[in-house]
């Protein structure tokens, strides 16, 4: 028998080192995943979301910020295939630079809230005693207010802007993850694995950072994933209310208000900016359950 | 320690932690008034003042006082229902909200009804017939309901069958036409229509509200057939239901008489949890169909940066929405057998 | 006792295939089983996995939605369970066979009284008024040995101990007088002194009412004492059946090794337990 090649003891679940068992994992994630027609129709949208964010430039026919009073309001046709706004822009190319704002806001509230919400939920988990208690009395406290609502507040609070809006949402969004994070530490926390590196001498914060969060992650990025549809509804809120991203930005909640306005004129202003911002939040919705059903059967949505 | 001590060791204990949340809530809004942009001295005088009058007006509003006895004065404030004067209104705040939340309330109320008389069913159906095509296209439609944004399906109703259809009755509550006719019992305006008996008033209010409620009943909807498909899923999945089968019951005698009032309490404690979901989703779907409640109160006072309504109606729908939590909590040990006494 | 000539045999089953669709493909749980018995005790026995439970849960009809069944025959009371319709399926179980499982308080509903669900199973095989549900429901659980029948009737099962829950469970399940019972590890998850009470009631309950009795267990030394008759199970099929006063001469290898490694208050310290040899031909056979 003929040696295998590290990919193939990659692809047969064969690993040799801690890398290659890693990879396998992985491996068997995306087997799984693939297996699913909606997971795999979310991450075709997610992945379109991040295609047209990177490259709108270029696909975008018209620029966006543009005005052309002469073009006000038309309906979709060949030259403007989702019609014009009350300006004369051309809705489509908003609604691909669109893409841009949507990811923006997305990787922003991730990156803030999540990790803080990761790193507060471990060391709680994991210290336990009267940390432990005060943190999670806490998290329930925040649990317990109406994200939205709350999110509108801290925004005006803040004053309005985009940037703003993502404070005020990533404010309000760390609670779960703090649950999350605390639920796997406190089971890890007796296991052998933990007791061996402390024996070997690890710190309580290099346990907490190397060990505990890692274990952390499959759960994590279901919950993010699934996070990230509201994040979207909520930004889009935010815009739509004139308290987030502010006009002229070609951000689909903006987009949306103008829409409103134009009811009657122009069906079509508030009418493609939506199904964006729908078509984006089902697939996080869609990849969100397939990740769960793979990663984490027991957790509850 | 004995079971009686417990017991109350126990009820102390929950209630303490109700308190910590109303305390943390009223702590988070204050916090948001006092970082608001706008100087609210300059708000209260105008902007032409001489200094005298401005630090006269700041002292007479206890702005120059150390920040936790603001707190306080203002926890003891929250207590009397005082939140002080909107801005905008020139109304104490208090007012401002009792008149305008009867028509949000009365919205959230038709929205979770509609919510909850399609989610159910709709859940229930999904889950008996999983794997199948029915199952397939409910979930579907349940995803299209909590994936497109609240406000967006209201534009989209308003233009397919106000606009276009003509079926539907515009924006606002009731046409000018009916104002003043129905006297005000409950607030409610299709409850004091029908109890006065005017049944064109009564028409009318359902025409206005019957787009803004399906905007928000579909949501509602969504969550709660979701929800209901995975309690009814986990009920199926019971040794109980074998045994039940093997009695001989009907595959929906079993889900009536068997699953549904096992999943009783967790589906209460649901609706409520989405009545409170719905009072949130008011506030984006009021500003589209110009629905005269705490939403569109909210809006204007954000605009405004007005720093008394803003933690005012903030404090109002959280305590709600934290009072709706705390009632499903109860709910659920009182009408579950297991942890009953 | 074995049936009078005249009479068909309470159940009759030959060659009866069940595989599981996953994943994998078709995964074989039972591969031609046959075997019929009349009114009698008849134990199976094997491991898990052996199939055990899946033939009870084969003749009831509650095999889940990605399994596949398959017989050339399958006769309960000479009637052919196979092409019945679904509904005369649900009228045989309930009113027919009865079945009574491993851990009694997970086969309760939780949030119905012990009565009400006792009441149900009568009034779902007979029409009967609610009241006279509820005095023979009272009398079954009389009958079953407990006390104060009447206060237990209003109990929830979260209430009830181990032997309480499963002694309401046979009653639920005797009260329409069925013609046959399939007990599944009946007392696998009792105390050992409640074990032996439920199993004499168990007896006394299926002699009185000339029940069939099918007792599916892991445990070969209490099915030998308690059956009339013995069903040994191997990987899906059946590998030996016997009377079972006759375990001693068992001429299966399996059902010898099973004998064998039931250990005996005369083993002498220091010497080797006896292990089970398992050939892979009896899987092919």
């Amino acid at each position: 028998m003929t040696a295998l090649t590290r990919f193939q003891r990659i692809r047969m679940g064969l690993p040799t080192s801690s890398r290659e068992a890693r990879f396998a994992q992985g491996w068997r994630v995306v087997q799984m995943l693939a297996a699913s027609p909606a997971a795999l129709a979310g991450l075709g949208i997610v992945a379109a979301l991040l295609l047209l964010a990177a490259f709108a430039p270029v696909i975008a026919p018209h620029d966006p910020y543009v005005q052309n009073l002469a073009n006000q309001l038309r309906p979709p046709s060949a030259e403007n295939l989702f019609g014009t706004d009350e300006f004369g822009r051309d809705i489509f190319s908003r609604v691909i630079h669109g893409t841009r704002y949507t990811l923006y806001i997305v990787l922003l509230v991730a990156v803030v809230a999540a990790p803080a919400g990761l790193f507060i939920g471990a060391s709680s988990g994991f210290l336990g005693g009267w940390v432990d208690t005060l943190f999670m009395r806490i998290t329930d406290i925040a649990l317990a207010f109406p994200r939205l609502i709350l999110a509108l507040a801290f925004v005006t609070a803040f004053g309005p802007g985009l940037n703003n809006a993502i404070l005020a949402i990533a404010l309000t969004g760390w609670p779960p993850y703090v649950r999350i994070a605390r639920a796997e530490a406190l089971m890890i926390r007796r296991s052998d694995c933990i007791s061996a590196v402390e024996l070997m001498g690890a710190s309580r914060l290099r346990i907490i950072l190397v060990h505990v969060i890692p274990l952390c992650m499959p759960s994590l990025l279901v919950r993010l994933t699934l996070d990230m549809a509201g994040v979207i509804l909520i930004a889009a809120g935010l815009g739509f209310l004139g308290l987030g991203a502010q006009p002229p930005s070609a951000e689909w909640g903006v987009m949306l208000a103008s829409g409103k306005e134009d009811l009657l004129s122009g069906w079509w202003v508030g009418t493609f900016p939506g199904i964006a911002i729908f078509l984006v939040c089902m697939g996080f919705n869609l990849l969100g359950d397939g990740l769960r059903d793979v990663l984490d059967p027991r957790q509850e949505s | 320690m004995t079971q009686g001590t417990g017991l109350v060791m126990g009820i102390l204990g929950k209630v303490a932690i109700i308190f910590a949340t109303f305390l943390g809530l009223i702590f988070v809004t204050f916090m948001i008034g006092r970082v608001m942009p706008l100087d609210p001295v300059t708000a209260a005088v105008g902007p032409d003042v001489s200094q005298e009058l401005y630090d006269r007006t700041r002292e007479q509003m206890g702005l120059n006082q150390p920040l936790w006895i603001q707190f306080f004065d203002y926890v003891a404030a929250v207590l009397r229902l005082d939140f002080g004067t909107s801005f905008s209104t020139r109304q104490t705040v208090i007012d401002d909200i009792a008149r305008v939340f009867p028509a949000t309330l009365e919205l959230a109320l038709v929205g979770v009804v509609i919510g909850a008389l399609i989610g159910i069913p709709l859940g229930i159906l999904a889950a008996v017939k999983r794997g199948t095509m029915v199952d397939g296209l409910i979930r579907v439609i349940l995803l299209i309901g909590y994936s497109a944004p609240v406000f967006w399906k209201g534009l989209i109703l308003l233009v397919v069958f106000y606009a276009i259809l003509g079926v539907a009755e515009g924006p606002g509550r009731m046409s000018v036409f009916f104002e003043g006719v129905v006297p005000i019992r409950t607030g409610l305006l299709l409850i004091d229509s029908a109890l006065a008996g005017e049944w064109e008033v009564f028409r009318n209010a359902i025409g206005h509200i019957i787009l803004p409620a399906v905007s928000l009943g579909y949501g509602a909807a969504a969550y709660v057939g979701r929800m209901t498909r995975s309690f009814v899923l986990d009920q199926l999945k019971q040794e109980y239901v074998s045994v039940a089968r093997v009695k001989g019951l009907s595959e929906w005698a079993v889900i009536f008489h068997h699953v549904l009032p096992n999943c009783a309490v967790q589906l209460v404690t649901t609706v409520a949890l989405t009545f409170g979901l719905l009072l949130e989703g008011a506030v984006l779907t009021e500003t589209v169909f110009a629905w005269p409640g705490l939403g569109q109160y909210m809006t204007r006072a954000m605009f405004n940066a007005d720093m008394n309504a803003v933690p005012g109606g903030t404090s109002v729908i959280g305590a709600i929405f934290v009072s709706l939590n705390v009632v499903s909590d109860i709910l659920y040990r009182m009408l579950d057998p297991r942890t009953r006494q | 006792m074995p049936t009078p000539p005249d009479q068909p045999p309470l159940i009759d089953i030959r060659d009866l295939h069940v595989s599981f669709r996953s994943r994998a493909g078709m995964v074989p749980a039972l591969r031609g089983v046959s075997f019929s018995m009349g009114r009698e005790k008849v134990g199976v026995v094997g491991e898990s996995g052996s199939g055990k439970s899946i033939t009870g849960k084969s003749i009831l009809g509650l095999l889940p939605r990605h399994a596949e069944l398959r017989a050339e025959r399958m006769m309960f009371d000479g009637q052919d369970l196979l092409t019945m319709p679904p509904k005369r399926l649900r009228q045989i179980r309930g009113r027919r066979i009865g079945l009574v499982m491993q851990d009694p308080k997970y086969c309760l509903n939780p949030v119905k009284s012990v009565g009400n669900q006792i009441v149900e199973a009568f009034r779902t095989a007979h029409p009967i008024g609610r009241k006279e549900a509820e005095n023979r429901a009272i009398e079954m659980l009389a009958t079953v040995q407990i006390n104060d029948p009447a206060r237990v009737m209003k109990v929830y099962p979260h209430e009830l101990s181990g032997g309480m829950a499963q002694r309401v469970m046979m009653a639920m399940m005797v009260v329409a007088e069925p013609d046959l019972l399939i007990a599944d590890e009946p007392t696998s998850a009792l105390d050992v002194t409640v074990q032996l009470e439920v199993l004499a009631l168990l007896d006394r309950l299926v002699e009185a009412r000339s029940m069939g009795l099918i007792f599916i267990s892991h445990d070969l030394r209490l099915v030998s004492q308690f059956c009339d008759r013995v069903i040994v199970m191997y990987g899906g099929r059946i590998v030996e059946t016997l009377a079972a006063g006759d375990l001693a001469h068992a001429s299966h290898p399996y059902t010898r090794g099973l004998m064998n490694c039931l250990p005996r208050l005369d083993h002498r310290p220091g010497e080797r337990l006896q292990t089970l040899e398992r050939d892979d031909a009896w899987l092919t056979r």
